[in-house]
């Protein structure tokens, strides 16, 4: 990953802020998972409440994966709409 | 844009950092704005001058649209001076008495009285933006109570002149359409590829409609993207025109002659809106709610899933995968049915691709066990009305009496509850649970659609758990599976 992103030309200093934004978020994303990973060694099964109290960002941005039939768990909420009338 | 010696100009920070890598230290030094921002706060603007500016994008400068004509029909006497990076959606507005591109002279700041710059406002990831209507973070901005204001005037409105109506009349031609045909302007990117609506989909969807009569598919996009658009359709289909070689003034005003738009998060979406067309809009990181509420004749189609909405304005693909993984809620059904429903409310038919979900089902030899005293249930009973039933889908499209499954029925049992068409594993369990709202001494009835003798086989032999088998038939022709049993009492 990170070697792809060094093949990205840079073409502006704002996409440099960026991608250097995204290093970044990368980086911490996986310093999440490998203290959740020693959490869990160390404990044994987190419960769900102890884990939304530790992560919730973790839980907003990492949870939710595809099912089995390649559709991620939910619904789809159909909204009509007619001038400000729902 | 040229600058010249001695002059100062107002543009944004990410703005000058790209100007300031091309011309390094000629730029000079620059200095807050708020040195010289005299902030409007919602003062009387008679007889007063106001300067308000926001650097982008092209949407969401239609949310500022229907602030300056509240104001200006507030305060008629008032001068409005505008600057944008993208100006397109506000030109010839009569509210407007002067419009300019971003960066602009900061000289154009001397003269006014009040000063109003529009940055960040639903970028900010506060509660409010999350559940607020863009227009009305606007009026809020302006600190104006929006509350009161009717629905109507919080929609952006366009204005064309005489010429842009002449162009357009000498361009439809050239793009090869005619009075006759049903026009789909379908925008295909966004500017944030978190946006995006996945390319697989709507190359189907494109596909399908295109073979319809005197239909023909307009793609919204820059010259830049013409590799891309290509991807969405499949070789040379005259019936899919791309139109790429039109700035963003003209694809509005082409958006004029569009039956129906169909756009993921754009400023397609508030082009189309303004004008009051029929649309249809793919969200996933923002809820179509804060974005659509205000249009006429318009679906959102919204996916509810745990991290959606996320509210992300990143430039950036989701964490989660690319295209972001939301979007696979929103089928290609779901697409065409939306497509379809708008249609039909307008020119009152359907296109041929619904022929299947219109098919009425042949019920004649089991109608005899829906003629109780009482309505019964049907699930999944697509278009399919009968005087005798109360029909259950999730599926807002056909107008079901209950389309939210997880409500709970005003009874516990009914005399009879017909299922039909949908026994796929994630079904199984609601057809399970459809056996106990079969009263006793009532009848459940399955109706399958391309069901096969395994199929029909194992109903049979689920029937014989609990009820008493009435009516069995296959027809191997035509696929249809029927079964009917009767709950003892």
């Amino acid at each position: 990953m990170a070697e792809s992103i060094e093949l990205l030309s840079l073409r502006s200093a704002q996409q440099g802020q960026i991608l250097d934004q995204y290093r970044m978020n990368m980086y911490n994303t996986e310093l999440r998972l490998s203290l959740l990973v020693k959490i869990m060694e160390e404990k044994g099964v987190l419960t769900q409440g102890e884990f939304e109290k530790r992560w919730p960002i973790f839980l907003k941005n990492d949870v939710g994966v595809l099912g089995p039939d390649g559709i991620m768990e939910g619904m789809l909420k159909i909204n009509f709409y007619d001038g400000g009338v729902k | 844009m040229t600058f010249e010696t001695g002059h100062r100009y107002v543009m944004a920070e990410d703005v000058e950092t790209q100007y300031r890598s091309i011309y390094g230290d000629c730029l000079g030094m620059s200095y807050p704005v708020e040195t010289v921002y005299r902030p409007y706060k919602g003062e009387d603007l008679t007889q007063k001058r106001l300067m308000c500016w926001r650097t982008g994008g092209i949407g969401d400068i239609f949310f500022l649209n229907p602030v300056l004509m509240y104001l200006k029909k507030k305060y008629p006497n008032c001068f409005l001076r505008v600057a944008s990076g993208c100006r397109q959606p506000l030109e010839n507005m009569p509210a407007i008495d002067e419009l300019y591109d971003m960066p602009f002279d900061a000289a154009l700041l001397n003269d006014v009285d009040y000063h109003l710059m529009f940055q960040g406002i639903i970028e900010g990831s506060s509660d409010q933006s999350k559940k607020t209507h863009a227009v009305d973070m606007f009026f809020s901005y302006f600190s104006i109570d929006s509350l009161q204001i009717p629905a109507e005037d919080k929609k952006p409105k366009l204005f064309f002149k005489k010429e842009e109506m002449e162009w357009l009349k000498q361009t439809l031609p050239t793009l090869g359409i005619d009075d006759s045909n049903y026009v789909i302007g379908v925008q295909m990117e966004t500017s944030a590829p978190l946006r995006n609506f996945p390319k697989e989909k709507f190359k189907t969807v494109l596909d399908v409609v295109s073979k319809e009569d005197k239909v023909k598919i307009i793609l919204i996009g820059t010259s830049e993207q013409h590799e891309i658009l290509s991807q969405y359709y499949k070789g040379n289909n005259p019936n899919i025109i791309p139109a790429l070689k039109f700035d963003v003034r003209k694809s509005i005003v082409l958006t004029s002659r569009y039956d129906i738009v169909i756009s993921p998060d754009t400023f397609m979406i508030q082009a189309a809106g303004a004008l009051d067309k029929p649309l249809i809009g793919l969200y996933g990181p923002f809820p179509s709610e804060v974005r659509m509420k205000y249009f006429k004749n318009s679906i959102g189609l919204d996916p509810s899933v745990v991290c959606s909405p996320c509210f992300k304005h990143d430039f950036r693909g989701c964490i989660k995968g690319f295209p972001s993984p939301c979007f696979t809620l929103i089928t290609i059904e779901d697409i065409l049915q939306a497509i379809d429903y708008l249609k039909y409310k307008f020119t009152g038919s359907h296109f041929k691709y619904m022929e299947t979900w219109l098919k009425t089902p042949d019920l004649s030899e089991v109608e005899r066990y829906m003629l109780g005293a009482d309505k019964g249930l049907c699930f999944f009973s697509g278009f399919f009305t009968h005087s005798n039933i109360i029909r259950v889908d999730p599926n807002k499209f056909f107008k079901p009496d209950i389309d939210d499954l997880s409500t709970e029925f005003k009874r516990v049992s009914f005399p009879f509850v017909l299922y039909m068409n949908n026994l796929s594993p994630k079904h199984q369990h609601l057809y399970q649970n459809t056996k106990n709202l079969v009263r006793p001494g009532g009848y459940l009835i399955v109706y399958v659609e391309n069901g096969n003798e395994q199929l029909f086989n194992e109903i049979k032999k689920d029937f014989g758990q609990g009820l008493v088998l009435m009516f069995s038939k296959f027809d191997p022709n035509k696929r249809i599976v029927t079964v009917v049993g009767r709950k003892p009492y």
